[in-house]
């Protein structure tokens, strides 16, 4: 597990498994609720985990000079981000 | 569900379309028995065709949405981190689509003492922070087809947590298919592994 690649195999398939089980999860959630409330809430909750995870000194840390670099890939990969959330939590429905 | 499978062949398409990168015939052929592992894997033989064309519809969208996503998660998640770029992106994007949750939603969905709220927590915490996090950061060394391809195994070894928890098993037909993937996933990791001799995703 030295070779970096190696390392990025073992995480591609330990996400996998991770995602598997909360797809379980996300069925029953979508069906108790609405795909477009999850889909929210969901994206919502996950930034909010990572800013608490980061620390009060977040917004120092975030490189804000790599995302001015690449600030219209970021706007379109959000896009794209929406798209997705609230179209697979639609079909899971 | 088939067609979410077919996500890393949606990859590579994107890919050749909108960067001139090809893979090698070898790496394709692989990935096509892949591919039919994971759909019986999947399905367990019971291809029904003409219900849920919607929800079909809609997976495919997804699908193809998610594999256009990958042309840019690699380079972003070099350059600004994956922690970083999966937080920014989530917190954006979840308030982007919240005016449109409380448009469409009845309202007695914001009644937060819902289980269904306690399950996007879950959700949040296995799907969004760990899982996509590790995603990203396996697309830092890795080509993106090839980490699409690597997603089908999850399901085998989430087998065992379904049949534990929720008394759900496989048949003998996801069996076969679950042991294609596990063998064609060794094979494509196998040469990942080794180096960049023979990467299958080139210049051409």
């Amino acid at each position: 597990m030295t070779n970096p690649r190696g390392l990025a195999i073992f995480l591609a398939i330990l996400s996998s498994v991770v995602s598997s089980i909360a797809w379980i999860y996300q069925g029953a959630a979508v069906a108790a609720l609405t795909p477009l409330a999850v889909a929210s809430v969901q994206e919502i909750l996950t930034g909010f985990v990572y800013l608490v995870h980061l620390g009060p000194r977040a917004l120092a840390r975030i490189p804000w000079k790599a995302i001015r670099r690449h600030q219209r890939e970021l706007a379109i990969f959000i896009f794209l981000r929406c798209i997705l959330r609230s179209d697979t939590c639609k079909s899971g429905a | 569900m088939f067609f979410t499978k077919l996500e890393p062949y949606f990859v590579i398409f994107w890919f050749w379309l909108l960067r001139g990168q090809f893979v090698g015939r070898y790496h394709l052929a692989l990935l096509l028995v892949h591919v039919v592992g994971a759909i019986l894997l999947s399905v367990g033989g019971g291809f029904v065709v003409g219900e849920g064309h919607l929800g079909d519809l809609l997976i495919v969208c997804a699908i193809g949405v998610m594999s256009f996503s990958q042309l840019y998660v690699g380079k972003l998640s070099q350059e600004i981190g994956p922690a970083h770029l999966n937080g920014l992106a989530s917190f954006i994007s979840g308030f982007l689509l919240l005016p449109l949750a409380l448009w469409f939603s009845p309202a007695e969905t914001w009644n937060f003492a819902s289980i269904g709220w306690l399950q996007v927590v879950i959700v949040v915490l296995l799907f969004n922070v760990f899982s996509m996090t590790m995603w990203y950061a396996a697309m830092r060394d890795l080509e993106a087809w090839l980490v699409s391809a690597l997603r089908a195994v999850g399901p085998v070894f989430a087998a065992p947590i379904a049949w534990v928890f929720f008394n759900q098993t496989l048949g003998p037909i996801q069996i076969f298919g679950a042991l294609v993937v596990l063998a064609t996933s060794a094979l494509l990791a196998r040469d990942q592994k080794r180096g960049e001799k023979k990467t299958p995703v080139a210049e051409p």
